[in-house]
């Protein structure tokens, strides 16, 4: 079973920890996070589909990277905190490591259990996989 | 509340060995320069190691001091770039740059950006010679500051520099340097060139 984790409890064992998560569709999502990173799998994405990672600990985004593992065309996904957007990708074409080269500095942090990291995809039709990797600082201790 | 390395300053300095031991117990550290606490000519700094990553926000930075200088605890490899402005600087003709910069001056940075737009992430473009790995005074290797090159400033060894024509604003800035701890023994090898860098 997966449970909601802390800080500590990561460091203490010094490994990656699984993060509880949604998708809205039928597809599958999964979320792990290390000491500094996130890593997200998404398959079967399709617009007006979302996933939504739960926060186990109080973090500030510092980077945002998508690894398409789908052809669509006009695919956008967009990273949420809540309903803020935060940064939307144009993530369409299979293989193909999109960056962000811009992030709302209004809604770069993330309250622990507010459980509310959202990845929404929007235009095109048909899924989309993705992996993605967020880099995080982690803010609990400070 | 973060541990706050303060080691090279009153217990003799933090080995990057030591460091990297210390980083599977640790959670987040930050650092600071003793003589200055958390303010540099008015800007608020926060410097924290987490992981592979060096994190430093710099909050408040007016431009009219465009010169700030860090005191690293350990030696270390500067691998990978990423800034992100929150608040951006401006100039009365062509573009504000930030430098960052393995030692104390402007020259030899091993990366130049443009500040000027809010929210953008600026991610290393290997300019200038950084993607070399050569050594010299172009490296990207940072090495440890010693106590009393923090009263000269003549030796910090990371710094952060503003430039541009008619410079002017109040920024803030998040700067995330991805970082390899090494040896002195490395450092030394490797600020003699190349060849002696495998």
């Amino acid at each position: 079973m997966v449970r909601s984790l802390s800080s500590a409890d990561w460091y203490k064992s010094k490994g990656s920890h699984n993060i509880i998560t949604a998708h809205s569709g039928d597809g599958t999502v999964d979320a792990k996070y290390t000491e500094s990173e996130i890593y997200i799998t998404i398959t079967g994405l399709a617009a007006g589909e979302s996933v939504t990672i739960n926060t186990p600990l109080d973090f500030r985004l510092l980077d945002f990277n998508v690894l398409c593992a789908t052809t669509v065309s006009s695919r956008v996904l967009t990273l949420k905190n809540g309903s803020n957007t935060v940064e939307s990708l144009n993530a369409n074409t299979i293989s193909t490591m999109y960056k962000a080269d811009s992030l709302d500095k209004d809604y770069l942090e993330w309250n622990k259990d507010d459980n509310d990291l959202i990845l929404a995809a929007s235009g095109g039709s048909g899924d989309s996989d993705f992996f993605v990797t967020l880099t995080i600082l982690d803010i609990s201790k400070l | 509340m973060a541990t706050l390395i303060t080691d090279v300053f009153s217990g003799g300095p933090v080995q990057s060995n030591e460091y990297v031991k210390q980083k599977t117990q640790i959670e987040v550290r930050e650092f600071y320069r003793p003589d200055l606490g958390r303010t540099y000519n008015g800007a608020d700094i926060t410097a924290r190691t987490h992981g592979s990553y060096l994190t430093i926000d710099i909050d408040n930075w007016d431009s009219s001091n465009p010169a700030i200088y860090m005191a690293n605890p350990f030696n270390f490899v500067v691998t990978d770039m990423l800034v992100h402005v929150k608040t951006p600087f401006s100039a009365s003709s062509g573009d504000p740059y930030l430098a960052i910069r393995p030692g104390a001056t402007v020259t030899s940075a091993f990366e130049y950006i443009v500040v000027d737009t809010a929210n953008t992430l600026i991610r290393n473009t290997f300019s200038g010679s950084w993607k070399n790995f050569n050594g010299g005074s172009e490296s990207c290797i940072c090495a440890k500051s010693v106590p009393q090159d923090q009263v000269t400033r003549a030796k910090s060894q990371l710094s952060f520099h503003l430039s541009g024509t008619g410079l002017s604003g109040t920024g803030s800035l998040t700067i995330s340097l991805k970082i390899l701890p090494v040896t002195s023994q490395l450092v030394n090898k490797y600020k003699n060139g190349c060849d002696n860098f495998r």
